[in-house]
C-alpha cells in the first residue's frame, strides 16, 4: 500500500476534515448497555491470570515442558509462552483450539478463558477470579495448587455441560 | 504488523509531518492507545457537558474490547502513529457487509467497524488546541486502498454516528443510504468506486 | 500479507461453476472469492465454538431460520 504523498492534497483534505469528530462504531449508550449486560463478565486482568495458570498448571500436571506442550499441540512456542506469562491480549483461535484439545478442556470454555468469547455465567466468572487469586509461581505443583486446579477444572467442565 | 510511511498535518505550523500508517495493529498497541485516550475522552466529555454542549457520542468506547477481533482474517486493524503515539485507530471488516446501492447490490466492500482519533486531535474537546490534522482522512484513505487491494474497487460502507455524518457525506463524498434499524437507527453510508478514486486523488 | 503460498484446488465442474458465478457477480477474482469464504468460515467457526448460532432472519416475513449450529 502506498499513501498519497502530495502535500497539497493532505493540506486541503485536512482542512476540510477540520479536526471534527468522525467516529464510527455505535453510540455510547450501546456500549454502556453492553457493559451492563456484561455484568457477569470476567474482569480482564483476572481472566488473563486464570488462563495463564490454567494452561501452565495443566501442562505441568502432564509433566510437559513448554516446548513439549507446544510440539504436542502443534502451536507456536512464543504464543504459548505469552499465554503462560499472562501477556496474551489476543491469542489466535487455532492456538486456543489446539490447546483445548491437548489439555482436554471444553472448547467453548477455552474460548471464553482466552478472551475470544464472552460469558454471562456468574458462577464461572466468580470461580475464575478466585482461581486467579490463588495461583502462585512455583515450579512443582503444590498440594494447594493441585486442589485449586481441580476445583477450577470442575467448574469449567460443569459450566460447559450446563450450557 | 507493517508500518507504511505517510504524513499528518501538525496544526501548530500547518505543515505536513512524517507519520506511519500501521497495518495489523497488535493487541498490545490497542491497549496502550486505550490507556492513553480513555481518561482524556471522559474528561473531554465532562467538560463539554458542563458547558451545556453535546459530548462526543463515543465517549464510553474501549479499544481493548476489539482485541479479540483482530486475530480473525475477516478483520483488519489500522492505526496512524506520529511522535511515537497512536493518533488514530480503525477496525475494518472485509467479509460481513456488502453494497446496498442500486446497481451494486451484493458486491463486497470494506466496512468500517470502528474509527476514532485521539482526544487531543479533536476540536474543542481539550483545553489545548488540536495537535494533528488529517487523521480521519488518512485512515479513510487506508480503508479505500485496502478495498482496492482486495479487489473491491475502493468501495466502503459504514454506519456514521450523527456527529460524524457531515464528514462522511461532504469530505469523503459518501452516499447517504437508509436509516438502519438493525444498527441503532444510524444512517448507512457508502462510497462508490468512482468517488473512491476521486478521494484518493492519485495521478494516473 | 508477506509471503504467499500456492495451492492447487481440485474442483468438480459444478463447484467450478459456482465459483465462477460468484466471481462474476461480485466482480472478484476466483482467488478472492475463496479468500472471502475462508475469512467468513473462520469467523463463523469461532462463534459456533463459543456457543452462538448463525441465524438468517426475514423481517418482512417475520421468520428466523437457523443456518448453522454446532
Amino acid at each position: 500500500m502506498k499513501m498519497n504523498d502530495d502535500r497539497n492534497w493532505l493540506l486541503a483534505k485536512a482542512n476540510e476534515e477540520d479536526n471534527c469528530i468522525f467516529s464510527v462504531g455505535g453510540l455510547a449508550y450501546r456500549s454502556a448497555a453492553e457493559a451492563d449486560a456484561n455484568q457477569g463478565e470476567i474482569p480482564e486482568a483476572a481472566r488473563r491470570v486464570a488462563f495463564a495458570r490454567l494452561v501452565e498448571l495443566s501442562r505441568r500436571k502432564q509433566r510437559l515442558t513448554v516446548e513439549q506442550l507446544a510440539e504436542k499441540a502443534d502451536v507456536d512456542v512464543s504464543q504459548l509462552i505469552e499465554i503462560e506469562e499472562g501477556e496474551s491480549v489476543s491469542p489466535e483461535p487455532r492456538t486456543v483450539y489446539k490447546l483445548a484439545q491437548v489439555l482436554n478442556f471444553p472448547q467453548d470454555r477455552m474460548m471464553v478463558m482466552s478472551g475470544l468469547a464472552r460469558t454471562r455465567d456468574r458462577h464461572l466468572t466468580e470461580a475464575t477470579v478466585r482461581f486467579a487469586a490463588r495461583s502462585e509461581p512455583v515450579s512443582i505443583l503444590s498440594p494447594e495448587e493441585e486442589e485449586a486446579l481441580q476445583e477450577y477444572v470442575k467448574v469449567l467442565v460443569e459450566s460447559a455441560i450446563g450450557g | 504488523m507493517k508500518r507504511i510511511p505517510t504524513s499528518l498535518v501538525l496544526k501548530a505550523t500547518n505543515e505536513p509531518v512524517a507519520a506511519s500508517l500501521v497495518e495489523g495493529v497488535t493487541g498490545e498497541m490497542l491497549e496502550q492507545a486505550e490507556l492513553a485516550w480513555a481518561a482524556l475522552r471522559i474528561e473531554g466529555a465532562k467538560r463539554l457537558q458542563a458547558a451545556g454542549r453535546e459530548a462526543p457520542q463515543h465517549w464510553r468506547w474501549d479499544w481493548r474490547r476489539k482485541s479479540a477481533k483482530i486475530n480473525f482474517m475477516a478483520y483488519r486493524c489500522f492505526g496512524i502513529e506520529c511522535a511515537d503515539e497512536m493518533q488514530g485507530l480503525m477496525l475494518v471488516n472485509l467479509t460481513n457487509y456488502v453494497s446496498r446501492m442500486d446497481g451494486q447490490r451484493g458486491k463486497p466492500l470494506v466496512y468500517v467497524d470502528y474509527i476514532e482519533t485521539a482526544p487531543w486531535n479533536v476540536k474543542d474537546l481539550m483545553p489545548e488546541p488540536p495537535r494533528y490534522g488529517g487523521v480521519g482522512v488518512r485512515l479513510i484513505e487506508a480503508a479505500i486502498r485496502c478495498s482496492v487491494d482486495e479487489g473491491f474497487g475502493g468501495r466502503l460502507g459504514l454506519h456514521a454516528l450523527p456527529q460524524a455524518e457531515s464528514f462522511y457525506e461532504k469530505t469523503c463524498e459518501m452516499t447517504r443510504g437508509e436509516i438502519d434499524r438493525q444498527y441503532e437507527n444510524l444512517f448507512w453510508f457508502e462510497l462508490t468506486t468512482a468517488n473512491a478514486k476521486k478521494f484518493l486523488g492519485d495521478k494516473p | 500479507m508477506a509471503v504467499k503460498r500456492t495451492m492447487t484446488l481440485n474442483l468438480s465442474d459444478e463447484e467450478m461453476a459456482v465459483l465462477e458465478d460468484l466471481a462474476a457477480r461480485k466482480e472478484l477474482s476466483k482467488t478472492v472469492v475463496i479468500r472471502q469464504a475462508l475469512r467468513l468460515y473462520q469467523l463463523v467457526d469461532a462463534k459456533l465454538l463459543a456457543g452462538e448460532k448463525l441465524i438468517f432472519e426475514d423481517e418482512a416475513k417475520q421468520k428466523k431460520a437457523e443456518l448453522m449450529v454446532l
